[in-house]
């Protein structure tokens, strides 16, 4: 069995025979089948030594180097980041400073209740999405952990013993499955909560409907909500009313939270960073403060971009930067970021060529077991590490 | 019959939204209460522009657009229009577009060339 590293459910029954990947949702054959990175600078074909001697001579000589990405990769290759970064005295930075990292470090300084995925489907009862569409993001989440799973105290699986509620601001796919058999709150986050807690109080909110939910989760003693990127910005940065939330909740019933819809490592990354600086992410080596890739990428002469692409999914201007700068890309696939960038080194898939372990979005660690000989991220950095 | 539509200029609620089969297509999801509002049929294109940027995306009507105006999926083409104050959501204008952008095209724009 092989680990899909497509997303943070990290499946771990994926089988692969005769060529043909079993088991995996299309992101993970997606992932799993990508166009291969050849190794270049300035786009033109080289040899793999060719382009880390390159790569090793501009980390060298950068005198403001950031590093991004690394959410893809395994652990020991963050780690191995984080020490270059330190070496260097460079900002490094991850997609969780504008993805889920402020509920991870919420978790991780026990500011919210959580709980494994394994006690989700073995005991959840009402199960929300909150500003998250698992149908896409997380195309099995539902299938393994969630809603479907007929497991422990839950053996009636969603028909009896699971209850869908789904809060997004547009009809979701996983909104409509709520519609049918749960609730679906269309709407702004900030006055769903308000309703949720006027509900609590005996009062009605704009969303009288929560009423129904409470009494649902009343009925059983462990529930859960899969936070999102949705909700993430739908809070605008301000998380007292969402902590105030589950605190007024698990008065009377016991609700646990998880962030949901994350890349597969991102969460590893996380951790080893607030053990290393006590933040999440974003950390300038240099000052010792917070400084985003983002902000930083406008200051720095040298970029090295891991198992990351940010041309594709960041604003353009980071791109137009990426270009004007040495950049170099050390990943599995042939991205939009390996379009603009001066060096790229091809490395293998993590799981596929490339062992180690990752961190599964409800902070269980994973094994990996390749089955096949390749280039590791570990391995890469470790070369650049060499400079310093 | 003179079409006016393709003078329209009007405000949109934008979403960005993970959409797997669609992330590398320039499509853009309309919901059915705003197409009707601006007389757009399934498959006509749209120039959807958020301050200096914009791209040209075939409209679908879609029941995965209710509630909002716009779902952009994530991906290339969303990321011309987003900024990190407003990554997931954002007002922008519409037009009825001419030629679809191709990847190609849009990174041209930005960097000049293609690669």
């Amino acid at each position: 069995m092989v680990v899909c590293t497509g997303c943070s459910c990290l499946c771990d029954d994926i089988a692969i025979k005769n060529g043909r990947i079993l088991h995996a949702c299309r992101k993970g054959i997606k992932h799993l089948r990508a166009e291969k990175a050849t190794p270049s600078i300035n786009s033109n074909p080289v040899s793999v030594e060719e382009a880390l001697k390159t790569a090793k001579d501009i980390v060298k000589n950068a005198n403001n180097l950031v590093i991004f990405g690394l959410d893809t990769v395994p652990c020991e290759a963050q780690k191995k980041a984080i020490e270059l970064a330190e070496a260097k005295k460079a900002v490094i930075d991850d997609c969780s400073s504008f993805c889920l990292g402020d509920f991870v470090e919420l978790i991780l300084k026990n500011g919210l209740p959580t709980a494994t995925l394994d006690e989700v489907r073995d005991n959840a009862y009402v199960i929300f999405y909150w500003g998250s569409n698992p149908h896409q993001s997380l195309p099995r989440h539902m299938s393994r952990f969630t809603y479907y799973p007929r497991s422990g105290k839950r053996q009636r699986g969603y028909e009896e013993d699971r209850y869908l509620v789904v809060v997004d601001v547009r009809m979701s796919e996983t909104a409509k499955l709520a519609k049918k058999g749960g609730k679906f709150i269309m709407g702004n986050d900030l006055d769903v909560i308000d309703s949720f807690l006027k509900a609590l109080e005996g009062k009605a909110g704009k969303h009288p409907e929560v009423a129904a939910i409470i009494r649902e989760m009343q009925k059983a003693d462990f529930n859960v909500i899969f936070g999102g990127l949705g909700l993430k910005y739908g809070l605008k940065g301000d998380y007292s009313k969402f902590i105030e939330l589950l605190e007024k909740l698990n008065e009377f019933t016991k609700v646990a939270f998880i962030p949901a819809g994350f890349h597969a490592n991102m969460r590893g990354f996380n951790e080893l960073m607030f053990e290393k600086t006590g933040s999440v992410n974003a950390y300038d080596f240099s000052s010792g403060e917070r400084l985003t890739f983002g902000e930083a990428v406008r200051q720095a002469d040298a970029a090295l971009v891991i198992g990351s692409d940010p041309v594709k999914s960041l604003p353009p201007y980071i791109a137009t930067r990426l270009a004007e700068i040495n950049t170099v890309v050390v990943d599995p696939s042939q991205s939009f970021t390996a379009r603009v960038a001066k060096v790229v080194i091809p490395t293998s898939i993590s799981g596929v060529g490339q062992g180690g372990t990752m961190v599964r979005s409800d902070g269980l660690t994973v094994e990996l077991d390749p089955f096949e000989e390749g280039v590791s991220d570990a391995d890469v950095i470790a070369f650049l590490l060499e400079v310093v | 019959m003179l079409d006016f539509g393709k003078f329209l200029r009007v405000e949109a609620r934008v979403v960005v939204a993970r959409d797997v089969l669609n992330e590398e297509n320039a499509i853009a999801l309309v919901s059915k209460d705003f197409a009707d509002k601006i007389g757009l049929k399934d498959g006509q294109t749209l120039r959807i522009t958020r301050e200096k940027n914009s791209v040209v995306l075939k409209a679908v009507i879609s029941e995965f657009a209710e509630g909002v105006d716009v779902v952009i999926p994530v991906g290339f083409y969303a990321s011309q229009l987003a900024d990190f104050n407003a990554f997931k959501q954002f007002t922008a204008s519409i037009e009825f577009g001419g030629e679809v952008d191709s990847v190609d095209k849009l990174v041209n724009k930005v960097f000049g060339r293609v690669t």
